[in-house]
């Protein structure tokens, strides 16, 4: 096989092994949009059709109509994914910074030692963060559900950023300081825009996981709506409600819909975030 | 006032000392030039002025104040860096005005002065691009725009003109040394170009291994050099060294020729007896007879002739060391001929060999 023959055979295998990959991600996804278009009550007519006969706006309506009120749990999500991301990445930011630059014995083997906490399973630390936030009198509130989110994120962001900051040469904060500024300010203006990749990464990735968080918001909301989050609330949906999956289905979609707009809109930073040993700036 | 007065300065990385006890004044509106060979300690002796670097021991002054623990940002110092350090997620514009920024220059200032700095330095049609889409030589201009756009009270620049073409450089450096003479800042100027090192400076400082081996006008260094390494440092092609010794009767003995000590150093050369001496000449004081005569004590064989168009330079071989000497252009010689060298008596410098120093009339 001459060369050119090789590549063109190894493009081809990947472009079937995405479509391979990608059938199988989207297929439950397609399924929940089918179903949400629906009418009720016909979801589990046979035989199966993979296709809509006919389209029906009727769950959505329902879902966001007062007796759901889907609106208010993707709101308390939105909130509470927002504010985790920023107060995660502020805090990471500044303990990455440190860890990257400043000179001080075992600085890496403490960034290693600040992943434990993200590594130890949920369910060990659910009890002990439910009674701090009790005795917070924050329980069934956001900021409940922000601050434990917050923290659950941080390891992580600070092992992202510190990669993305120990990469940047010191000659520039060097030539920012004889420039005449103090290191605030350079940390504002020239490490924080210079790590932004890192930054998108981790941010998206504080987004997500907080959006799709259950256990810890299960708890914490008390089961009152105005503490639930999108999660909570389409699982007392499966719980309620003689079970009309085309109503969850159509209360999912809705809750992707944040999500995947989210990614489209920064996937070029989610990737180059994610490859970081390839980063150039 | 803002001179620059380094006192005492040690400097240590761990085991490495890489300033071993300077003390040296940068004159205040003066352009002092800083050379040596690679590794010496220059970048540090810049970055503790910048206050980039703390000095291990000894007090930095910036005009009547010790600085040491005045932070950069507050030192009202401008530095061009030897390897750019431009913000990359910047344009060329933003560059150039961060200094101006970051002490909070009217805005109506500050398109005036980077405009104008740029231009000066040709990167009018580059301010919005980014130093990713720049060559070496752009980059390192507009690192130098970063640093002029400034009235500062001292330029520090580390090889700021290294990376350009020849033509611009010998363009930029007079470029330089004007805007330095007009605004009257004192300039620490770190270069291994010897003829930026000659033109430019006021004062010219060599160092090696961390320490000053000799500072003063530039053409005092070229002339008096106090011991070899300055003599062999300045001046290019640089100056040739033939060991010898002097063995009475008023002449230097070396491998393959003897040569009358010039009257002036025979009272240092006597003092210094059997020492083993060096005798140092520069290639263009170098006279190259074709036609050797009985008289002749200096002999050498031609080893290589290179037109240099204005002037030939000769590698000739005397004993068994290797000079070079500047000829003219007619000169009529064939490799492997044995010629008869003329030293200019008056330019002729002995140095004591072990103690690497000059031997001088009055020293
Ligand atoms: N941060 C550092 N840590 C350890 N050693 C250093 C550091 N900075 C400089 N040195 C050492 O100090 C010495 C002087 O370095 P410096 O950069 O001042 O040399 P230089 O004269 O500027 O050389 P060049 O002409 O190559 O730029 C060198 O031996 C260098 O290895
Ligand atoms: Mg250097």
């Amino acid at each position: 096989m001459s060369k050119k023959q090789r590549q063109r055979l190894h493009i081809a295998l990947s472009v079937v092994v995405t479509i391979g990959v990608a059938f199988f991600a989207l297929l439950p996804l397609y399924w929940i949009v089918l179903t949400s278009l629906k009418a009720p009550g016909t979801e589990f007519r046979l035989p199966i059709r993979y296709w809509p006969d006919e389209i029906s706006l009727e769950p959505y309506r329902t879902i966001l109509g007062p007796d759901f009120n889907v609106q208010r749990a993707i709101l308390n999500s939105l909130i509470v994914s927002t504010v985790t991301t920023i107060g995660a990445l502020l805090l990471a930011s500044l303990a990455a910074y440190t860890i990257a630059r400043l000179r001080f014995t075992y600085k890496w083997s403490s960034l290693l030692f600040i992943q434990v906490a993200s590594m130890l399973p949920p369910i060990i630390v659910i009890a002990p963060t439910f009674l701090i936030i009790r005795s917070m009198g924050l329980l069934g509130s956001l900021p409940g559900l922000i601050i434990p989110n917050m923290i659950y994120n941080i390891p992580l962001s600070t092992w992202l950023i510190a990669s993305y900051f120990a990469g940047l040469p010191f000659e520039l904060e060097d030539a920012a300081k004889v420039d005449g500024s103090p290191p605030l300010r350079i940390f504002r203006q020239i490490m924080l825009p210079l790590a932004a990749p890192g930054l998108f990464s981790a941010g998206v990735i504080a987004f997500l996981g907080s959006w799709g968080e259950f256990m810890l918001a299960f708890t914490i909301s008390m089961g009152l709506p105005e503490a639930q989050t999108i999660p909570v609330a389409v699982q007392g949906y499966t719980m309620a409600m003689q079970r009309q999956w085309t109503w969850v289905a159509a209360a999912i979609v809705l809750s992707l819909a944040p999500v995947i707009v989210l990614v489209m809109v920064f996937q070029k930073w989610v990737v180059q975030g994610l490859t970081l040993g390839s980063a150039k700036y | 006032m803002t001179k620059v007065l380094a006192e005492n300065i040690i400097k240590r990385f761990g085991s490495v000392t890489a300033i071993n006890d300077v003390t040296i004044e940068f004159k205040h509106a003066e352009l002092t030039v800083m050379v040596g060979p690679s590794g010496c300690g220059k970048t540090t002796l810049l970055r503790m002025v910048a206050g980039l670097e703390d000095p291990t021991s000894g007090n930095i002054h910036i005009g009547d104040r010790v600085v040491n623990d005045v932070p950069p940002w507050h030192r009202d110092v401008a530095m061009v860096f030897q390897n750019y350090a431009l913000y990359p997620h910047m344009t060329v514009f933003d560059n150039i005005a961060y200094p101006l920024r970051s002490r909070g220059e009217p805005k109506s200032e500050i398109k005036g002065r980077v405009e104008q700095t740029a231009a000066s330095l040709g990167l009018g049609h580059l301010l919005d691009r980014k130093p990713r889409q720049l060559s070496g030589g752009q980059m390192q201009r507009v690192a130098v725009g970063r640093a002029i756009v400034r009235r500062p009270g001292v330029f520090l620049m580390d090889e700021p003109l290294s990376n350009l073409d020849a033509k611009l450089r010998v363009e930029m450096r007079a470029e330089l040394k004007r805007l330095q003479e007009d605004i009257g800042v004192t300039t620490i100027y770190v270069t291994h170009d010897q003829a930026e090192a000659m033109t430019m400076a006021d004062t010219l400082i060599v160092m090696r291994d961390g320490v000053i081996l000799q500072a003063g006008p530039p053409q005092t260094l070229y002339d008096r050099p106090d011991n070899v390494f300055v003599a062999g440092f300045i001046g290019s092609p640089s100056m040739n060294f033939l060991p010898c010794r002097y063995e009475g009767a008023g002449c230097l003995t070396g491998r393959g020729f003897t040569y009358p000590v010039p009257p002036p150093l025979r009272a240092p050369v006597e003092a210094a007896g059997a020492q083993p001496l060096v005798l140092g000449i520069r290639p263009e004081d170098i006279g190259v007879n074709p036609q050797p005569g009985p008289a002749d004590t200096v002999l050498a064989r031609v080893y290589m002739l290179e037109p240099l168009g204005r002037e030939n330079l000769l590698t000739l071989e005397v004993g068994d060391v290797m000079i070079r000497a500047l000829s003219g252009p007619d000169i009529a010689v064939s490799l492997d001929q044995t010629v008869a060298l003329n030293f200019l008596p008056e330019r002729v410098r002995v140095f004591d060999r072990t103690a690497e120093k000059a031997l001088y009339p009055d020293a």
